[in-house]
């Protein structure tokens, strides 16, 4: 298994963690032959998570667009995101592996809430790290996750928001990574980390073939998802890669404006650098200082991407756009008086890249990854007074 | 690369570590050369990064200062200084860098500029030796000296790559998890210097939570150096005044060289 995605990828790590990563890929390579797990990972997915999640044909979207709208409802999942695809495999690959303390890295709280969720699931120590400034935008989720027993640890410094809280992370593993299993949120990080991810979210997009398929005799012509790291981005691809007439439509976070400096727009804004471990699209001063970025939404203020939509990007295998807060949040006001359905906001970027029209014609078959779902978001779009 | 040599050479070896730019690119000068007068057979400065994994608290606060201080800080700034401190301190001078700067600043530059420069040595500590090639390449051809960084839960395999490649000194990590103060350090670390030993004769340096001179003087008794960074760092954290900081960490060094006599 190769550690890169063509100039992306690879383990820039202190070498502390280099046997801890060689382990993680062993024992990944153990499970994906390991009938018992295979069917634990199923079972689980299937009666807790709630899997598949439907494919919902938007009817009245696709009556004002002129195109055939469905929407992958990951905000139907157990917890309400995609998130939970990716915890519950890596919680059960840590229950393989014998580690009983699990870590996590959280933004808008989702990844923490899925992992913490998994955690008591499987009866395993929970540590989140997470940004201050998350912390108070994120407040319920972060009561969530003490609910279900995990210890969330403030982070302070820098921007205090999901970059620290993986530096964090990172640095916590390095001390105990003997008995700590790192549960990353994203397809992001040191080799193997981001196929490991990527592959417990690709059920995703396994789904919509298959429900695309029964619905509409054929793939998709364009398909859209959010991105942040670009966990349910990939996942909801990694499946049509190979299906060159799927159009796949990367909506990133604008924040005020491309132009502002006040955005997380790494795919469209960003430079080849090293974050967090692996080489991919990164948002940088000249001089190479990592730059702190803004979104409306938490789970997209991340000033690095995927190294693999990074290659995608450069192979031009995906189209990339962006939405900006303004246009997000009315996005969220379109689907919920549309279609009777409050997306999240890292979604409600997907949607708004979708609403201005652009990357489809009429007639087309398209999915958008509804991601997740608006609650936990309702203080911000309250105090945007979009309702 | 005979610098090192020479000095490991001679006697035990003490290499203090100081970010650059800390809280200023003079305030650093000025405390370099003081720092040799102490009696630092080796100074290793460290490059400011906005997200350095590796460091704990205390050398990250420290990268914040000189961030502060100066946003744009490059290695065009801290190659200028080595070479105007290269003229007045005689020992040689290592330098550790967060991967991505290299990157932003070109590797094949970054090696060119080093060797003008009269830097000996550098370390990256997230360019694991699977990662090495393309840096290690560039180092040979300006002749600077690339010196790992290996944990002592590194397998014989990799340690064996890890030493083969080693130029200058090898710095082993006295403990897990990131740099900071540290009342104890693992008691693996003897054998697993023999064991360095045994597959080559290259000289190693200890450093990561090395914070009293009795850990110094243990280390001595196994390890040719001793790198101490966080206690000295902490010193500029605490101590407002200047001159006062320089006084105060010189005395911690001319403690720690005490040590050495002992």
């Amino acid at each position: 298994m190769s550690a890169y995605f063509g100039q992306y990828g690879g383990q820039f790590v202190p070498d502390t963690l280099i046997g801890p990563l060689q382990k993680l890929n062993q024992a990944y390579r153990e499970i994906q032959k390991n009938k018992g797990f295979q069917t634990d990972l199923k079972q689980l997915l299937k009666t807790y998570v709630g899997r598949p999640s439907p494919l919902t044909f938007a009817a009245r979207l696709s009556q004002e667009l002129g195109a055939k709208i469905y929407l992958k409802r990951e905000d139907l999942n157990h917890t309400g995101a995609h998130k939970i695809n990716n915890t519950i495999g890596q919680g059960l690959l840590a229950k393989y592996m014998k580690k009983q303390r699990v870590i996590a890295e959280t933004g808008a709280g989702q990844h923490g809430v899925a992992t913490a969720t998994v955690c008591a699931l499987l009866g395993l120590d929970c540590v989140v790290y997470m940004g201050e400034d998350d912390m108070q935008r994120q407040a319920l989720n972060v009561a969530r996750m003490q609910l279900l027993g995990a210890e969330v640890i403030p982070v302070t410094t820098g921007s205090r928001t999901l970059k620290e809280a993986t530096t964090q992370a990172i640095r916590d593993w390095l001390a105990h990574a003997q008995d700590t299993y790192y549960i990353i949120g994203s397809v992001l990080g040191p080799h193997p980390y981001p196929r490991i991810v990527r592959d417990f979210q690709r059920v995703i997009g396994q789904e919509i073939k298959r429900q695309i398929t029964q619905a509409e005799g054929r793939l998709p012509d364009v398909m859209f998802a959010c991105v942040g790291g670009g966990s349910n981005a990939m996942g909801m691809f990694y499946p049509f890669y190979r299906n060159k007439q799927v159009r796949l439509v990367a909506c990133e976070a604008a924040g005020h404006g491309l132009d502002t400096g006040y955005h997380a727009a790494s795919l469209s804004k960003g430079v080849p650098g090293v974050l967090h471990g692996s080489k991919n699209y990164v948002l940088q001063t000249p001089e190479g200082q990592v730059q702190l970025v803004h979104s409306i939404s938490a789970g997209l203020d991340y000033p690095g991407v995927s190294p693999e939509l990074s290659h995608w990007k450069d192979r031009g295998r995906i189209e990339v756009d962006s939405a900006t807060d303004k246009e997000a949040l009315e996005a969220c006001q379109w689907l919920a008086r549309r279609e009777g359905i409050i997306p999240a906001l890292e979604s409600s970027h997907a949607l708004a890249v979708l609403h201005r029209g652009k990357h489809i014609k009429p007639h087309d078959i398209v999915v958008v990854n509804l991601s997740g779902r608006g609650d936990k978001d309702m203080g911000t779009i309250m105090e945007r007074q979009v309702c | 690369m005979l610098t090192f040599a020479k000095t490991f050479h001679t006697k035990r070896v003490l290499i203090p570590y100081f970010t650059f730019g800390d809280p200023s690119i003079s305030f650093t000068e000025e405390l370099v050369r003081e720092a040799v007068q102490a009696g630092a057979d080796i100074i290793e400065l460290g490059m400011p990064f906005s997200d350095p994994i590796a460091d704990g608290p205390v050398i990250q606060a420290s990268h914040q200062r000189a961030l502060t201080t100066k946003p744009a800080i490059s290695f065009e700034d801290l190659f200028q200084s080595i070479a105007i401190l290269k003229i007045t301190c005689q020992v040689p001078f290592v330098v550790m860098t967060d991967v991505n700067l290299v990157l932003q600043f070109g590797i094949s530059q970054f090696f060119e500029q080093a060797s003008k420069s009269g830097l000996d040595g550098v370390i990256l500590p997230n360019v694991p030796i699977e990662e090495m090639s393309p840096y290690l390449a560039y180092a040979k051809q300006y002749n600077v000296a690339v010196i790992q960084l290996v944990s002592y839960h590194c397998s014989d395999e990799r340690l064996k790559k890890i030493v083969d490649s080693s130029e200058g000194f090898l710095y082993v990590i006295s403990s897990m998890g990131t740099t900071g103060i540290r009342q104890t350090l693992s008691d693996q670390l003897p054998a697993f210097v023999e064991k360095i030993r045994k597959l080559r004769d290259i000289p190693v340096a200890i450093g990561f939570g090395v914070s009293t001179p009795q850990q110094g003087r243990d280390i001595w008794a196994y390890a040719q150096g001793v790198i101490v960074g966080s206690v000295l760092v902490q010193i500029m954290a605490q101590q407002y005044l200047p001159q006062k900081a320089i006084e105060e960490v010189c005395l911690k060094i001319k403690t720690f060289k005490q040590g050495m006599l002992v």
